[in-house]
């Protein structure tokens, strides 16, 4: 097998190339309209949006930043804008049953215009009503009503009193009833006066009071009788006089109003309240509990609480809404999204009416189109549950969790509930999206659209045009200075890097966006007026520079010697490995020392890292493969009586990922055959059983690590790191790197095998085997398993010769039956 | 007859209460009047003295009002009662002294009702009361305090019938009996110049004189008013009056034009507040 060469620069970093596309600036660029690179996405939200079945609701997901929520929310709008407005939706009172408010549903503005009519008719009503239940013809009714009771009632007990006066008696008040006594010359006979009349006398006497007892009683219990007969002739009265006064107002509402046929019915329920109310309306017949609450100073003296009931509460208002609409909630609660009723507080109390009812984004998307934040709507409590349940009930019932968790049962309102109507379109990542379909049977019911957003695009020349063009629309719409040809060039290169891959461009546009406001910054401080590739530059290094004190930290370490490795001269069983750190959007690599020692053992490789549970499943994976590739290439038909111990050395946190198992093999295999490994390279890479060398993830930032190292101790030529062959058309390595390279100070070596990786590692020659299965002597493969072989025999001696078993021993003669029967 | 008026102080103004809608009017008319006057409001509760006797008697029957069930009510019952009813009658009359910022004082006497008021009454320049009181009697007729007290002569008498301001448009009746000077000196002053609405009603043969006589006690209080002349008898035209200007009656007692028999029938007619002067 021929030993791979050095890569070279070209095959390091892609450059943009424009070809034939002409232009000095972004200005020169048509502006690229509609989303570039998602048609899965788009033909998903069309269909969604397009398909008016139940459960065909979307749920767009994709990487973050990709422009889900604008590109949908865009998308949206234009849609929405050809659609029908919805009506508006009013909570009124119910005057049968206040605790369940009533529900209007009206044409798009009518609304507001019923909210504005009702508040002029309760002005109107309420003087209309003063006026005519002050008027002097209606006291002068009023009073004689009361009049006539109270004289009734006197005249009552003045015609008994007369009665009983003729008889020789007094009728007397007392405080808490009356009394019938004795006089004489128009004075109250005392007892001792009493007792010296004749015994006949007194006999008479107390015989008549006792009839007159019984006759006042009998008076007495009419009072009630004739206390109804006078309220309801006062209410009859109120009546009349209420409906005189505002007949005419109500009429002019239901004219205003004419062909609604739900605010006709509202309408003759204000009226039947009103006169059923009237004097409550104008305070001349307060409640106990309403002269008690101004007393106390908790009344509202211009906003009587009778006079709420008449209020309208437009919920949501869509008079200035175009088309249908896009609603967004950022916050998105379960009150917040299903609507609440709010309480104030009266006398310490806290109380509620249907004014109080407020409305979730739900009611102000219905007959449209809401957005909603998936993560953010799992974690805020019962929020998706709420949604769910509207979605399936079609409808949108506004309760408290409380109540809908029946955990509470104190009074509220329980308003008509709104229908559901439109799509909802959920926003979130791939694990969400794919966690709710295999966790939620409902979700799957409910959202039936699934929009997956790309996070990366091909880097072809027409994509490569496209996104300068997208480019070219982010600085327009955001104002930045135009970016030159080369700038642009910088961004696509740099957007390539970002996904680490020099066949695709990212599409994660924030992430864009971010850099060109930035090199727009640098731009501004530079006094330029275009972004050249320099400022683009210093905004990418910049952007390094403030999150890479740790890396620096672990740098300087190197070079200090407290984190031992070696970039020079060579050793047995010790190689350099690479491994990444990922601190939040910033990756970098860092080399770390690998070991391996060997001794006679029972075939075990031991993974010091997966005994102190330091590393992760994938990692102890790769290190078990390097026990199956050892079994199977050599020696397999004696034992593998080896025991290898591995280690990162001065790892203290975890290890996961099988890109060091190449790494871990080639000291290994250096262990086993007592070849020492150039410290000059660096290794990544995986390894399969068969010794194959398999891609990996982080090749660039590993290969700059390796780099920064030996750059800080002088590059010489030799230095250099090894990586799979198949990661090459990942690379877009550094400026410093290429350059390096370039000049020969540094070498980057693509490996498909483990044998073009141990000879490049050894200088040796990895071996092939001959006709006779034999490898050549003195390469590496010879060695290794030669030294197995050994340690296989070692073994063998040490286990002694075996002992015979039971089966081999010489068999006993049977014991003799006795024949029964000849 | 002299043309000049009596002139009159009010320093103290008694009220009888009993816990009546009636007698709270008469109370709230009484704190004005003390107001305007800056006199001593009087209450006066008199524990009837009827009601305990009766209480003691063995043929006492108690009819309870409210639910027309009969008890047996002992004395100690009643006179718990009456305290009570003191009681609230007394922290009603604070109530309207400190809202019209006069002195009070109250009293609680115990006897004949009609004889304590009547013996009250003695000591005071004058007395409020109302016009029907707890009387079982006919609704329109005086009731017994009010006519003993029209009948014995007190000095001014303000009879109220219900909750209603004391206050200007006022009608005077002067007959040029010593009382009516009295009365429209006490008109005049209550009234005070800024009066808007002052009806002086002369009644008598000699109308002339009587103008002339009425005027000169205005012109000393400093009061403009309209002079009409009823003639010799009372009749229909001043109730007409009263009624038509809603105003307050202020009436000479014992004058040679108005008899007992007069004055009962007047105040059968109408409902405004009445001042009796004698």
């Amino acid at each position: 097998m021929a030993a791979p060469k050095p890569l070279t620069p070209d095959q390091l970093y892609r450059k943009c190339d424009f070809g034939k596309l002409v232009f000095e600036t972004t200005h020169d660029l048509e502006p690229l309209e509609g989303l570039l690179g998602q048609p899965r996405a788009v033909a998903a939200v069309e269909f969604g949006i397009g398909i008016e079945r139940d459960g065909y609701n979307i749920f767009a997901f994709g990487p973050p930043g990709t422009g889900k929520h604008t590109a949908v929310q865009q998308y949206l709008e234009r849609k929405a804008a050809g659609d029908e407005t919805p009506g508006d939706l009013c909570y009124v009172n119910n005057f049968e049953e206040q605790h369940r408010p009533k529900l209007l549903q009206l044409p798009t503005g009518r609304g507001g215009e019923l909210r504005r009519a009702m508040e002029r008719l309760v002005d109107e009503l309420t003087t209309g009503l003063q006026s005519a239940l002050d008027s002097e013809e209606y006291q002068t009714q009023r009073q004689v009503l009361e009049e006539q009771f109270n004289e009734r009632q006197a005249k009552a007990l003045a015609e008994l009193g007369d009665e009983a006066g003729k008889q020789g008696l007094a009728l007397l008040r007392t405080p808490a009833g009356m009394a019938f006594a004795p006089v004489q010359d128009d004075e109250i006979l005392s007892p001792e006066e009493f007792s010296k009349l004749p015994e006949e006398d007194r006999e008479q006497l107390e015989k008549d009071i006792d009839s007159f007892k019984e006759k006042l009683q009998k008076v007495l219990r009419q009072f009630p009788r004739w206390q109804r007969e006078a309220r309801e002739r006062l209410r009859k009265l109120n009546l009349e006089v209420s409906r005189f006064a505002i007949q005419p107002l109500i009429d002019e509402l239901r004219e205003q109003f004419t062909g609604l046929d739900d605010v006709q019915i509202y309408l003759d329920a204000v009226e039947d309240d009103v006169l059923e109310n009237a004097g409550r309306l104008v305070g001349q017949d307060k409640s106990p509990a309403q002269a008690l609450m101004q007393a106390l100073g908790g009344g509202e003296e211009t906003d009587q609480p009778s006079l709420r009931r008449y209020r309208v509460n437009v919920l949501v208002d869509h008079h200035d809404t175009e088309g249908a609409p896009v609603v967004y909630e950022d916050n998105p609660t379960y009150q917040n999204l299903v609507g609440r009723v709010e309480h104030i507080s009266q006398m310490g109390a806290l109380v509620t009416d249907f004014n109080l009812i407020k409305a979730g984004a739900l009611h102000r998307a219905t007959g449209g189109y809401l957005l909603v934040d998936a993560l953010k709507l799992l974690g805020l409590p019962y929020a998706y549950e709420g949604l769910k349940r509207a979605m399936q009930s079609k409808q949108i019932k506004i309760e408290s969790i409380g109540e809908a968790l029946s955990l509470t049962s104190t009074y509220s309102l329980e308003p008509e509930p709104v229908d559901l109507e439109g799509k909802i379109v959920l926003l979130g990542d791939s694990t969400v999206y794919y966690l709710l379909s295999a966790y939620d049977p409902e979700f799957s019911e409910l959202f039936k659209v699934a929009a997956d957003f790309a996070g990366q695009l091909e880097w072809s020349p027409e994509n490569q045009a496209l996104y300068a063009r997208l480019i070219a629309k982010l600085v327009r719409e955001d104002e930045l200075r135009p970016l030159d040809r080369e700038a642009v060039a910088r961004v696509i290169e740099h957007s390539a890097r970002m996904l680490e891959d020099s066949e695709k461009i990212s599409l994660l546009m924030s992430r864009i966006f971010d850099l060109l406001r930035e090199a727009d910054y640098w731009a501004g401080q530079a006094e330029r007026d275009v972004v050249t590739t320099e400022d683009v530059q210093k905004a990418i290094d910049a952007g390094i520079f403030r999150l890479d004190r740790y890396r620096e930290r672990i740098q300087e370490e190197i070079d200090r010697g407290t984190l031992l490795l070696d970039t020079s001269g060579a050793k047995v069983g010790q190689v350099n490995g690479l491994s990444v750190y990922q601190l939040g959007d910033f990756a970098f690599g860092r080399p770390s020392r690998i070991t391996a020692r060997v001794r006679l053992g029972k075939g075990e490789v031991l993974d010091i890292e997966r005994e102190v549970e330091l590393s992760g499943p994938i990692h102890s994976k790769g290190v078990l493969i390097l026990g199956g590739f050892l079994g199977a290439r050599y020696a397999p038909e004696v034992p593998l009586s080896l025991s290898a111990s591995l280690v990162f050395e001065q790892s203290y946190g975890g290890v996961d990922g099988d890109s060091a198992s190449s790494a871990e093999l080639y000291a290994l295999l250096s262990a086993i055959a007592e070849v020492p490994i150039k410290q000059t390279f660096a290794v990544t890479g995986s390894v399969n059983q068969r010794g194959e060398v398999q891609a990996i993830g982080g090749a660039n930032e590993k290969i700059e690590g390796f780099f920064d190292v030996c750059t800080a101790r002088g590059l010489d030529g030799e230095q250099g790191v090894l990586i799979p062959a198949a990661n090459v058309k990942h690379l877009m390595l550094r400026e410093d790197v290429v350059e390096a390279v370039a000049q020969g100070k540094f070498n980057i070596y693509a490996v498909e095998t483990v044998d073009q990786g141990i000879e490049i590692l050894t200088g040796k020659s990895a071996g092939e085997r001959d006709g006779d299965g034999e490898y050549p002597e003195d390469s590496i493969n010879r060695l290794v398993e030669d030294r197995l072989i050994d340690l296989a025999e070692t073994a063998q001696e040490f286990s002694g010769p075996p002992e015979k078993d039971e089966e081999e021993e010489e068999p006993k003669p049977k014991p003799e039956t006795k024949k029964e029967g000849s | 007859m002299t043309a000049t008026p009596a002139t009159r102080t009010i320093r103290r103004v008694l009220v009888a209460l009993d816990t009546s809608p009636s007698s709270m009017a008469a109370a709230r008319a009484a704190a004005r009047l003390a107001s305007r006057f800056e006199a001593e409001l009087v209450g006066l509760f008199v524990e009837d003295l009827d009601l305990l006797h009766l209480t003691n008697s063995p043929m006492a029957r108690h009819v309870d009002l409210l639910t027309a069930s009969s008890e047996t009510v002992e004395s100690l019952d009643v006179e718990r009662q009456l305290r009570a009813q003191a009681g609230r009658a007394r922290r009603a009359l604070a109530q309207l002294a400190d809202r019209s910022e006069v002195a009070w004082s109250f009293q609680v006497a115990r006897g004949n009702v009609a004889a304590e008021v009547l013996a009250a009454a003695t000591e005071n320049d004058l007395v409020s009361l109302g016009r029907f009181g707890l009387s079982l009697r006919h609704r329109r007729r005086l009731g017994k305090i009010a006519r003993a007290l029209l009948a014995e002569g007190n000095r001014c008498t303000l009879l109220i019938e219900r909750m209603e301001e004391v206050r200007p448009p006022v009608v005077a009746v002067f007959d040029g009996s010593e009382a009516s000077r009295s009365a429209l000196v006490l008109a005049t002053e209550f009234a005070g110049p800024k009066l808007g609405a002052f009806l002086v009603l002369t009644l008598g043969e000699n109308s002339d004189q009587l103008r002339r006589e009425a005027a000169e006690i205005l012109e000393e209080g400093d009061v403009t008013a309209e002079l009409i002349d009823l003639g010799p008898a009372l009749d229909s035209k001043v109730v007409n009056l009263v009624r038509r200007r809603r105003a307050g009656l202020v009436l000479p007692v014992g004058g040679p034009a108005l008899g007992e028999e007069e004055i009962q029938g007047l105040l059968n007619q109408i409902d405004c507040p009445v001042l009796a002067v004698s």
